[in-house]
C-alpha cells in the first residue's frame, strides 16, 4: 500500500496567544497535484513551513511519505525527498545561471543531468547570465529547474506562477504535469486559482487556520451551482431543504441560491418557477465557501 | 480530432472532453477502431491533471464509446452505439438549426437562446422521465 505523500493529522499551531492553525487535517496521495488555497494569513505558509520543519506544530503531526516531518530523527530524510520552490526566488547575486546549477548539483545525489538539459532548452535560460539579472519569470523557471533536477518525490510550490507571462506559465504548468506523470506529488500554495485550476486534482481551502473545504476539483465543480429564481411577487423569507453549504442573496423579485458541493433539488419547492442553473468556476466556489462560512459564523462579511 | 478545453467556464474539464470526443466520433473526425492519444500524451498536450484524462477514458469506456485494450491503448469502440449516435445527431441537428435560425430571425440574442434551450431541457427532465 502506498503511504500518502503528505498527511496533516489534526495539526494545530499557536504563536504566543495567536492560533494560526486549528486541527488541520488533509491528505495528498502520491502522484497527485493538490492546491492549498487561502487568503493572506489563512495559514498556508505556516503549513508549508511545517512540512519543511521550519516550524513545528503545537499539536498533531505532519507526515511526508509516512515520515514525521518534525521529528529530528526523520526530518532530514524528509527534506532529502522534498523539494520546495519558495515565493522569494533569489540566488547568490555573483553567480551565473551555470554557476548556480553547478553549485546546487553538489548537494544532491539524484541530480538528473538529462532532465536539466531538457529544462534549460525548454525554458530558454541563458547559462551565462547572472542569476540576479534574470527576469522575474526566468528566476521562477530557474528555481523550478533546480527543484525538478533534484529528482524529488514531493514538490512544494509557493505562488509558482506569480510574475509569469501567459506563455511562460503554460510551459511551467506543463512541466508540473510532466513531473506528476513521472510520479512526483505536488502541493501548490496559491491564491491565483484560475491559473492553476486545470492541473490541480484536489484542493484544500484554509481560512483562519481551519480547513473549510477539502475536495476533488472536478467533482466539486460538477456539484456546485448558482440557481437564479425569479418570483412573481416578493421572494419567500425562508427556503426549506437547502443543501448544507448554501447561501441566498436577493435582489428585488429575484433570488440567487449558491450551493457548493451538492446539487439543490429546487423542483421540490419551486417546480412552477423558471429556474436558471449556472456552473461555478473554482474562483467562484472559493468566494462562495468563504461567504457561506462567514454567514454561518453569524458575521455579516465581518472579517475580524 | 480537435480537443480544446476552457478551464474557466465552470464546467468540469472531464465533461468538456467527454462531449468533445463524442462529438468527434459523431461527425466522423475519428472512426471506430481509431486510436486515441495515451493518458500521458493528452494530459501533457492539454496541460491538465492526468487523473482528469483517466476519468474521461474510464467513463467513455463505461458508456461503451471507447475501448481500452490492455497494452495497446485506447480506441474508438467498434460498436453500433457509435454509429447510432452519428445517425441520431444527423436526424436531430436540422431541427436545432431551424430553431436557431428562427430565434435569430426573431431578434433573440445568443444568451437568450441558450437560456431558453436550457430551460426546455430542465422542463423535459422535470415532466418526463426522472433526470439523472
Amino acid at each position: 500500500m502506498n503511504v500518502p505523500a503528505i498527511e496533516f493529522l489534526n495539526v494545530s499551531k499557536s504563536f504566543r496567544q495567536k492560533q494560526v492553525l486549528d486541527s488541520v487535517r488533509f491528505t495528498v496521495p502520491q502522484g497527485a497535484i493538490c492546491g492549498l488555497l487561502g487568503s493572506n494569513g489563512s495559514g498556508k505558509s505556516t503549513s508549508m513551513k511545517i512540512l519543511l520543519d521550519l516550524v513545528r506544530p503545537s499539536e498533531g503531526r505532519a507526515l511526508v511519505l509516512g515520515m514525521d516531518a518534525n521529528n529530528p530523527a526523520e526530518s532530514l530524510a524528509v527534506r532529502r525527498r522534498v523539494a520546495c520552490v519558495t515565493e522569494d526566488k533569489s540566488f547568490y547575486p555573483y553567480m551565473t545561471v551555470q554557476q548556480v546549477l553547478d553549485y546546487a548539483r553538489k548537494f544532491f545525489n539524484g541530480w538528473n543531468t538529462e532532465r536539466l538539459s531538457v529544462l534549460l532548452k525548454r525554458f530558454e535560460l541563458d547559462r551565462s547570465c547572472l542569476a540576479k539579472n534574470l527576469s522575474k519569470g526566468n528566476r521562477a523557471k530557474l528555481a523550478l529547474t533546480l527543484a525538478l533536477c533534484r529528482s524529488p518525490e514531493v514538490l512544494i510550490l509557493d505562488e509558482p506562477t506569480e510574475g509569469l507571462d501567459p506563455l511562460a506559465r503554460e510551459d511551467f504548468l506543463q512541466e508540473l504535469v510532466q513531473a506528476s506523470l513521472d510520479g512526483v506529488s505536488i502541493l501548490i500554495c496559491t491564491h491565483q486559482l484560475a491559473e492553476v485550476e486545470k492541473i490541480i486534482g484536489s484542493i484544500v481551502l484554509l481560512e483562519k487556520g481551519k480547513v473549510l473545504l477539502h475536495a476533488e476539483v472536478e467533482t466539486l465543480k460538477e456539484k456546485s451551482r448558482f440557481y437564479h429564481l425569479t418570483f412573481r411577487d416578493q421572494p419567500p423569507a425562508q427556503i426549506a431543504g437547502l443543501p448544507a453549504n448554501a447561501r441566498i442573496s436577493r435582489a428585488g423579485r429575484s433570488m440567487v441560491v449558491s450551493s457548493v458541493g451538492e446539487r439543490w433539488d429546487w423542483r421540490k419547492s419551486f417546480a412552477d418557477l423558471g429556474v436558471e442553473e449556472k456552473p461555478m468556476t473554482l474562483q467562484e466556489i472559493y468566494g462562495e465557501v468563504l461567504k457561506i462560512n462567514r454567514e454561518k459564523r453569524g458575521g455579516d462579511g465581518n472579517l475580524e | 480530432m480537435w480537443l480544446k478545453i476552457n478551464p474557466g467556464s465552470g464546467v468540469p474539464i472531464y465533461i468538456q472532453l467527454m462531449e468533445q470526443i463524442k462529438h468527434s466520433i459523431a461527425i466522423g473526425s475519428i472512426r471506430p477502431g481509431d486510436q486515441l492519444p495515451t493518458i500521458r500524451n493528452l494530459a501533457h498536450e492539454l496541460v491538465i491533471n492526468p487523473n482528469t484524462v483517466a476519468r474521461v477514458y474510464r467513463e467513455l469506456e463505461f458508456e461503451k464509446v471507447l475501448e481500452l485494450r490492455h497494452g495497446a491503448g485506447v480506441f474508438v469502440a467498434d460498436r453500433p452505439a457509435n454509429k447510432d449516435r452519428s445517425d441520431m445527431i444527423q436526424a436531430v441537428q436540422p431541427h436545432f438549426r431551424k430553431a436557431v435560425e428562427q430565434g435569430t430571425a426573431a431578434g433573440m440574442s445568443e444568451e437568450q437562446m441558450r437560456a431558453l434551450f436550457e430551460s426546455e431541457i430542465d422542463r423535459s427532465k422535470s415532466t418526463g422521465r426522472k433526470g439523472k
